[in-house]
């Protein structure tokens, strides 16, 4: 029987190669066989952005950010494409920028409550893919009902700031590791990849670890064969 | 929300505390990522 391997990963909810990383990830744990504990971290992207951000992410990459917008439109228009080969159909006209802070309050909260993954899964595609809105508290707590929160809890929670110095933990945690870009994956509290990688990459760096706790476990046993 | 303009991934080896992240594997440079702005892009 293989040990399980614990897979941290610091993500936004409004991260479009996140959710296209999350899918090739899963993939290749599927591919390893690994047994695998995801914890979610949190990664702020785009911390000053107001909640209800008057405009589209095309608004907000060309107005904030200060990129043109006709090279706006070419980068959605392939990351689209590539989320489409994954199987996720992002639709940019519904999105509705905003500030992500209470969604990561709320995958800590949904992490204290054992549904941190679904939450996750949930918001992703409410974000890329429903036209939903992730920044409201409301909303939010919209969501977490569907994932088998209780509405008023998460409420409660997200407007007393419950989980907010969880978050600014993630993101402190995050700057000591020197991740600069999401999504970021740290295998085993030891090994570190970046970004949507295919799942061949990961399925190979869980196989490698596989294969080091193999090693680990066979010395150990020698050793007290032989004490 | 800012994504890198080239599609570009980059293996951090970092110095992390409490324990260092190594690196593992070559990975596909090219790989998509978001960092929030500046030399990145979504």
């Amino acid at each position: 029987m293989s040990e399980t391997i614990k897979v941290d990963i610091w993500s936004d909810v409004q991260c479009p190669w996140c959710y296209i990383g999350k899918r090739k990830f899963e993939a290749g744990v599927a591919a390893s066989g690994a047994e695998v504990e995801v914890e979610y971290h949190s990664f702020e992207l785009a911390p000053d952005t107001p909640v209800d951000f008057a405009g589209s992410p095309v608004d907000y990459l060309s107005e904030r950010k200060g990129i043109p917008v006709p090279q706006v439109l070419e980068m959605l228009e392939r990351v689209t494409g590539i989320a489409e080969s994954v199987g996720l159909h992002y639709d940019y006209d519904a999105v509705h920028q905003t500030n992500t802070v209470k969604a990561h309050e709320l995958l800590h909260y949904a992490k204290a409550h054992g549904v941190q993954l679904e939450m996750k899964e949930t918001l992703l595609k409410a974000y890329f893919v429903d036209g939903g809105h992730v920044g409201r508290i409301e909303d939010l707590a919209d969501l977490a009902a569907t994932v088998g929160l209780d509405k008023a809890d998460v409420v409660r929670s997200l407007t007393a700031n419950e989980y907010l110095a969880a978050v600014k933990a993630d993101v402190a945690q995050a700057a000591e590791y020197g991740i600069n870009g999401v999504p970021f994956f740290v295998i085993d509290g030891k090994y570190g990849i970046s970004g949507a990688q295919d799942p061949d990459t990961f399925a190979q760096a869980l196989r490698q670890v596989q294969g080091e706790k193999a090693d680990s476990a066979t010395t150990t046993a020698t050793e007290e064969t032989h004490a | 929300m800012s994504e890198n303009t080239t599609g570009t991934g980059t293996v951090t080896e970092t110095t992390a505390t409490p324990r260092p992240i190594i690196q593992l594997l070559e990975q596909d440079d090219t790989a998509g990522g978001c960092c929030g702005g500046g030399s990145c892009g979504i």
